[in-house]
């Protein structure tokens, strides 16, 4: 049996300890994805610390189907969802409004320099900017199928299950996901005159 | 495998996602399509640059707070709620419920009581004048069922009697 399946059923017959040790197991990961989604430290800890009453009320109707890690992140998922439609943060950031650098600006230009890697030019802070803001843009579903399967490296069956959607409904996301990162960051890119020449 | 299924193909390719016949087919047509190479370098790309995002821990309080609005939330529920969450263990509910079903069938013959059996006074008491008598009847039409029973018990009778 999944250890935190044994854990949640302890929890239910009245052992306050076993809840103890799942929120010291999981607190980081609850706060990291809904970071990622909601791209504010503070909103982050609250959208866990109610994940985390979520599964304290609801432990009892927890019915051990699928691992224990799929329903807390399907909690952390439905959270993050509706705490972005209730904040209304779906408007979409422009890109071109956000890190215009110098340097962005000359790397933006100059495409006929050669290049080992994509984003070296780019100061480490900027970089993680340009990620973020990215990451931003996408929709709702997008950009936590984004998440759960790049930083929390979930394949597609187990994001359907969390996102409660077939197996080709998470590639579409993923597909357009990608195409939507594409437009945003390729302009960034530095590209080498042997890509140049191909018509890259 | 056309251009136009490769590339849609090429999402679940770079995650790793498809089966491995299909997989076999985008890589063959990768080695003869250019466009669609360059299409998966330039998405491989992108997904890689999402690699150096930075991850954060819960803070240092994290459970105390946890704790914290636990007891917040439980403070703000109802008496009867918390008592009934907590303190009253299921035995003893099951109890309550017993004991409850009885009290209720006892007000319900209070509340409700049930006709009384005729005792054998009343029964001795529903004498002539209170049963009906055919006699109370008006005659059946001549030549009726009724008509001829009746006329068939009275010649019997009549025949009992001179006998």
């Amino acid at each position: 049996m999944d250890p935190d399946i044994k854990l949640i059923l302890e929890f239910t017959r009245g052992e306050t300890s076993a809840f103890e040790q799942i929120l010291k197991k999981y607190k980081s990961l609850v706060t990291n994805t809904a970071y990622c989604f909601i791209q504010n430290h503070a909103e982050a800890e609250d959208i866990a610390q109610e994940v985390f009453l979520k599964v304290y009320n609801s432990a009892k109707r927890y019915k051990a189907r699928a691992k224990f890690s799929t329903w807390i992140y399907k909690i952390t998922a439905n959270i993050c969802l509706n705490t972005l439609r209730s904040k209304k943060h779906l408007q979409t950031v422009s890109l071109d409004t956000s890190i215009i650098t110098t340097e962005n600006k000359i790397m933006r230009e100059n495409l006929n320099s050669t290049h080992v890697h994509p984003h070296l030019n780019l100061e480490k802070e900027e970089f993680n900017q340009l990620i973020k803001k990215a990451i931003s843009s996408l929709p709702g579903k997008q950009r936590m199928t984004v998440i759960l399967q790049k930083y929390e490296g979930l394949s597609y069956l187990e994001i359907s299950e969390i996102m409660g959607c077939s197996i080709p409904a998470v590639d579409s996301l993923l597909q357009r996901a990608k195409q939507n990162l594409k437009r945003k960051l390729v302009p960034y890119f530095k590209i080498s005159k042997k890509d140049k020449n191909e018509g890259f | 495998m056309r251009c136009k299924k490769v590339k849609e193909k090429l999402s679940a390719f770079i995650d790793n996602e498809l089966e491995s016949k299909i997989r076999l087919k985008i890589e063959q047509h990768l080695t003869k399509c250019f466009g669609c190479e360059q299409e998966l370098k330039i998405l491989t790309q992108t997904w890689q640059a999402l690699e150096k995002r930075k991850r954060i821990e819960a803070s240092v309080n994290f459970e105390e707070k946890f704790w914290q609005r636990v007891r917040e939330r439980e403070l703000k529920q109802p008496l009867f709620q918390r008592l009934l969450t907590r303190v009253i263990p299921i035995p003893a509910a099951f109890t309550v419920l017993i004991f409850g079903l009885a009290g209720g069938i006892y007000l319900s013959k209070i509340l409700f009581p049930k006709e009384t059996k005729m005792s054998s006074n009343d029964l001795y008491s529903l004498t002539n004048e209170n049963f009906l008598y055919l006699d109370n009847f008006d005659d059946f039409p001549p030549e009726s069922v009724g008509d001829i029973y009746i006329s068939l018990t009275s010649l019997r009778k009549n025949s009992r009697i001179e006998d």
